[in-house]
């Protein structure tokens, strides 16, 4: 079946099947920083928004996407480069695996959360996991970006 | 392949009649459960265009539309009923994940390990099905599968006091027990879920407490009530043991 | 030092943080055939028939292959320097199955979908037979595994006894000097499998190239050695295959066998189509290789003065249905593990790997260190309180000093035992101490009745590289645009080798990280190296870039010699060369003159012109020089649940000169949390017909953020005179210590022993429970 919708603000026709997940339409059309890590929802990975939101691309069925607005890391480059460059400076970009998936989930944060504390922002970041950095760097980095962020 | 075709009815009457008229078809709610099923569906029924995602407040009831995601639950109903709602869902995955679970889903699925299903049994929930009509929680609980939609999840606002516990080792972990207490409109209930059996309410506790017994007396009587079983995260004996210490935890913490 | 000891940020950091497609998947060609393998549903079984037709006639499937269509070459899949100590037990295909998961058949189509289709069309007859599914009962266990099994190196592999290899290595009579013990330990402990759960899945794919080379594109370790098995299991000449690493998403170990590469090279070389693997996250989490699982016994003897004596350690090894990388992880449980308390004068090591029906086990970051480690380590805690003796004096009076020497250490000869050329691991323990608050919160402190919160403490150290076998040839080119090419076969598995083989060539060459650029894990364009294990990257690579660089620029000052025209002593500032008596010539200048014809004849009146300059290096030999750490856990303990909560964590650490500070610091968090996983988390479980059940990420549980306590990092620098600017390894040390420093921190909140892992509430409440109906 087609299914209409809008990714990175543009308009886009896909042919997909019934059950297909988003990740794999997304990756397919070459959306390629989508990753897939366990097709359940579980590492948090393949978060994309959808209407702002961020959820687990992999759980989202396409076809139910019609009329949407889906945003993945290739719509938020700046953005994107504002806290990844200060996860660089930490050393915390390890493999990179997870990056994109928390990059698109520290950027939700940031919307969604006034003024978080250290605790807060490791409750907010929870799901999504990371096998190599032991966390920290990621949420120093995260600390550093919401500080600079206030700062303008 | 999850299932063959897809379609999107936008009344009840039509989704309840799919449902009926293409056996083995599956209802799709949040999805996220469905690659457990080890046979392709020939059809998937999504529940999106059915509108049962409000959120609204009764003079006596918090009704949750079916449809409504568990983020969507702990953002707007967070400080309702000392945040139990929150805490029974805070161990589920990321935000992601829980922007997309669905109320009704991880009602309807009735899965043993459920904190939320503990929480939403002290609170005397009563569901709405589309053909069945209303239940009790606890009736469906012990209810054999049922083929129909759920639409509603009523809880009552006449809860003064509830607390929520549980137990696992790792924070995401399915829980290895929990407990609710709470001090509803119609009187103490005491709900010991992840047995690893799901929810069930211990009369025995809340007697004790209506005879003035203590919260660690109440503790015992419901693990010597309810029934507990080993499997392969937990042994049936630690779980008797946190039974003890959650139902005493909870009460405590409730103030009752 | 400019660029060693700065905290550079990663060279390739920006591509991944901006998604930029470098991993595996992203590279794959569009018409890639996508390949799975259908898998044994039993633990042991052998195939009587397989029936393919009604498979092959989906729609869009392309190829099964059995058994029957491989040669039968017997290898390993361990990705090892040859000869390899792994025993060749395995076969592409057999028409014996020996675990849940084992591959019964390769499928090839056009779509996945196909052929997940095709899979449930395959009709596979097993003769059902019964496992070995309890590792304690494989030795001399009338079921036997395997049958066909050649060895390169001698180590005991004796299948008729389900014994893969076996390591005794004995320094004097442990039973003589344990009679002079004032007090002895004798513990058993079990140490269990532990999954690498890396979050980019085992993958590859592979194609012919415009020149018919056979070339895999594959998330590994060690192309190297992908290459040669490649070769020999399908007969393909090494040099008409190119092995090549893209970025990897994590590894840790998880991705030095050949799980994939021989199988999609088969598809390819049958069909001459491109062909992709993906494992899903089952397969690579049950599928492939875990850390080993182990029984270890200790007998630690000390004396009152708090000196250790004596040691002895018996390991019984789980290596599941094959054994690759067996005999190796018992080497390293005696060697990077036994040196560490040099005052000893017996000791005593025997393990033994035994074939059992489950997951094989394979190269896990700490590779037996760690596992011995943890037996060690709470052997000495408790041979500490035994004594009446704190436990740092006693770590502090036994611990290995600057030239010391042992006989399990690397580097020794007939000549005489290795010693130790650096060590700061007696500063790293009084830091730890302070900036965890030990004085004022050992032993315990309560919190209220439920709740009481424990400190403890821990040692430990591995090796860098394999000394006396690991092999790291490296290239350092000088451009004629100024830049300089680093060529080096290191695999970089994200954390950063790349970065660091920059820092040590544009240190050795005066010049910034601007200036340098690496091309690194391809067959086919980089020398030798034996890939990323064995915590080698930085020390052995490091060391062939640093000699290489070195080689280069004393080419270079030859060089800027020649167009000088002068036979006087000649600086070089990266920039500039500049003689004694003050002439001058820039680099662009120099390279300017060199690349062009038009200038030779006015300054290579004997020599025509200069070659464009590149110098090789390698590095080999005999050492192995161990860091150092010490861990130190403060843990909380509900009485009532057993549940363990983490509060904060110390670790100090001595790998030599901190090439680059920021990556060192992710390097130690990371390695951490994944030993706090393997301590209180990380549970594997079966069931009773041998399924691995820790099947997915909420079946497995991984540490997250909110699992783990605040974590300070310090590093006490030593300068190893054999590393390069004077460091040494730090990939896998930093993984050991969470486990003996936590249980040791949970004795002392409770007073109760945990000898089994992961120490599990439910665990922790039973030893309470029975410390309890023992008083």
């Amino acid at each position: 079946m087609t299914v209409t919708f809008w990714v990175n603000g543009r308009r886009q026709a896909w042919e997909v099947l019934p059950d297909e997940v988003l990740a794999d339409s997304l990756r397919s059309h070459g959306f390629t920083s989508v990753k897939k890590g366990c097709g359940q929802g579980a590492c948090g990975l393949c978060t994309v928004w959808v209407e702002d939101k961020p959820v687990p691309s992999c759980s989202v069925l396409t076809v139910r996407m019609a009329g949407k607005h889906i945003t993945t890391l290739e719509g938020v480059q700046e953005e994107a480069a504002a806290y990844g460059s200060l996860l660089v400076a930490e050393g915390a970009e390890q493999c990179g695996f997870c990056a994109p998936g928390l990059i698109m989930l520290v950027l939700a944060m940031k919307k969604e959360l006034k003024d978080p504390s250290e605790q807060q922002v490791r409750e907010y970041l929870n799901g999504n996991l990371c096998r190599c950095s032991g966390y920290y760097g990621q949420i120093r980095a995260a600390m550093n970006y919401l500080q600079s962020e206030r700062l303008g | 392949m999850i299932f063959k075709e897809y379609v999107c009815p936008s009344t009840l009457a039509e989704a309840y009649e799919t449902l009926w008229s293409h056996p083995g078809s599956v209802l799709l709610g949040g999805c996220t459960l469905l690659r457990r099923n080890t046979r392709t569906s020939p059809l998937g029924i999504d529940l999106g265009g059915l509108g049962l995602n409000q959120i609204t407040k009764t003079g006596t009831d918090l009704i949750l539309g079916a449809s409504v995601s568990l983020r969507e639950m702990e953002t707007s109903c967070g400080d309702l009923f000392d945040g139990a709602l929150c805490k029974a869902v805070s161990a589920l995955g990321g935000i992601p994940l829980r922007n997309v679970i669905t109320v009704g889903g991880t009602v309807a699925s009735r899965f043993g390990t459920s904190d939320l299903l503990t929480v939403l049994l002290a609170l005397d929930t009563r569901l709405q099905f589309y053909h069945s009509g209303l239940c009790t929680l606890e009736e469906y609980l012990n209810m054999p599968p049922l083929r129909d939609i759920l639409t509603e999840i009523h809880i009552p606002l006449g809860c003064s006091r509830i607390a929520f516990q549980s137990m696992r080792n790792a924070c995401t972990d399915y829980a290895l027990l929990n407990a609710a207490a709470a001090d509803t409109a119609c009187g103490l209930r005491i709900a010991v879920g992840a047995r690893p059996m799901a929810a069930a309410l211990s009369e025995a506790a809340a007697d004790c407490i209506n005879r003035g017994g203590t919260p660690a007396q109440a503790a015992e009587a419901s693990a010597a009530e309810l029934k507990f079983a080993d499997n392969h995260r937990a042994g049936g004996a630690y779980r008797r043991e946190l039974c003890l210490v959650l139902v005493e935890r909870a009460l405590k913490e409730a103030g009752i | 030092m400019n660029v060693v000891h700065q905290s550079v940020d990663k060279i390739d950091g920006m591509g991944s943080v901006l998604g930029r497609p470098v991993y595996a998947e992203d590279l794959a060609p569009a018409d890639a055939l996508c390949v799975k393998f259908l898998r044994s549903p039993h633990a042991y079984a052998r195939i009587r028939s397989i029936l393919k037709d009604a498979a092959m006639k989906v729609p869009g499937m392309v190829l099964i292959l059995i058994h029957q269509d491989c040669k039968p070459v017997l290898h390993t899949i361990a990705a090892e320097a040859y000869p390899e100590g792994s025993p060749y037990d395995r076969y592409l295909l057999e028409d014996t199955v020996r675990y849940v998961g084992d591959p019964v058949a390769v499928v090839a189509g056009e779509t996945e979908q196909a052929v997940l289709e095709a899979m449930r069309l395959i009709e596979v007859d097993y003769e059902v037979l019964t496992p070995i599914l309890d590792f304690e009962q494989a030795l001399d266990n009338p079921i036997v595994l395997h049958q066909d099994v050649f060895t390169n190196l001698p180590i005991d592999n004796d299948p008729a006894r389900n014994i893969a290899a076996s390591f005794p290595w004995t320094r004097g009579d442990v039973d003589a000097e344990l009679k002079k013990s004032d007090a002895v330990v004798k513990s058993t402990y079990y140490v269990q499998a532990q999954l690498h759960a890396m979050t980019e899945t085992h993958r590859a794919f592979s194609y012919y190239d415009a020149r018919g080379i056979l070339t895999i594109v594959s998330s590994c370790q060690s192309p190297f050695h992908v290459q040669r098995i490649v070769s020999k299991t399908l007969e393909i000449p090494q040099y008409k295959i190119r092995v090549i690493k893209p970025r990897v998403g994590g590894a840790f170990g998880g991705k030095n066998s050949t799980f994939i590469e021989p199988f999609i090279a088969w598809v390819t070389k049958l069909t001459g189509r491109p062909a992709q693997m993906i494992f899903d996250r089952r397969e690579s989490l049950t599928c492939t290789n875990t850390r080993h699982g182990m029984r270890i016994r200790v007998t630690m003897g000390g004396k009152k003065d708090g000196t250790i004596n004596a040691i002895r350690l018996e390991v019984l090894a789980n290596t599941g249905a094959y054994g690759e990388h067996a005999i190796d992880v018992l080497a390293v449980a005696c060697k990077n593990t036994l040196p560490m308390y040099a005052k000893i004068s017996a000791v005593d090591y025997y393990g033994v790997q035994v074939y059992t029906n489950m997951v094989p086990g394979g190269a896990y970051r700490g590779f037996g260190g760690a596992q011995s480690n943890f037996a060690i380590e709470c052997a000495a805690n408790e041979l500490a309180h035994k004594l009446g003796i704190d436990p740092i004096a006693l770590r502090k009076k036994n611990i290995i000093e600057e030239g010391e020497s042992h006989p399990f250490l690397a580097g020794g000869s007939p000549a005489g035992d290795a010693i130790v050329r650096s060590t700061t691991l007696a500063r790293c323990i009084d830091k730890g101490r302070e900036l965890i608050g030990w004085d004022s919160k050992y032993p315990c402190r309560e919190l209220d009745g439920d709740r009481v919160r424990g400190v403890g403490m821990s040692v430990a150290m591995h090796g860098s590289s394999i000394g006396g076998m690991d092999v790291a040839d490296a290239e350092v080119r000088l451009n004629y645009d100024g830049g300089y090419t680093v060529f080096s076969g290191a695999s970089d598995l994200g954390t950063g080798a790349e970065t660091i083989l920059c820092q040590i060539a544009a240190e050795a060459l005066c010049t910034d990280m601007d200036h340098v650029w690496i091309v690194a894990a391809d067959t086919g364009t980089t020398p030798y190296d034996k890939g990323a294990y064995a915590s080698s990257s930085t020390y052995a690579s490091g060391n062939a870039v640093l000699k290489a660089a070195q080689k280069l620029k004393a080419e270079l000052l030859r060089g800027a010699k020649l167009v000088l025209r002068t036979e006087e002593e000649i600086l070089f500032d990266g920039r500039c060369f500049q003689t004694s008596s003050g002439k001058t010539l820039s680099l662009s200048e120099y390279l300017t003159k060199v690349t062009y014809w038009k200038f030779a004849p006015d300054y290579f009146a004997d020599e025509k012109t200069m070659p464009q300059l590149s110098a090789s290096a390698r590095h080999g030999g005999p050492t192995s020089p161990p860091p150092f750490v010490a861990g130190f856990a403060e843990v909380e303990v509900d009485r009532r649940t057993g549940k363990v909560t983490l509060i904060d964590y110390a670790e100090v650490v001595d790998c030599g000169t901190v090439i680059n500070p920021k990556l060192a610091r992710i390097q130690v968090e990371g390695g951490l949390v994944q030993g706090m996983g393997y301590a209180l988390f990380e549970e594997i479980r079966y069931d009773k017909r041998g399924r691995m059940l820790s099947d997915s990420y909420t079946e497995y549980h991984i540490p997250r953020r909110l699992d783990i306590p605040r974590m300070q990092v310090a590093f006490e620098e030593s300068c190893e005179p054999t590393g390069p600017y004077g460091a040494k390894s730090l990939g896998e040390v930093v993984f050991h210590t969470p486990a003996s420093a936590i249980e040791e921190a949970i004795y002392n909140a409770v007073g109760v022993r945990l000898r089994s892992l992961p120490m599990t509430p439910e665990k922790v409440l039973a030893a309470i429970r029975e410390k309890e109906g023992r008083q």
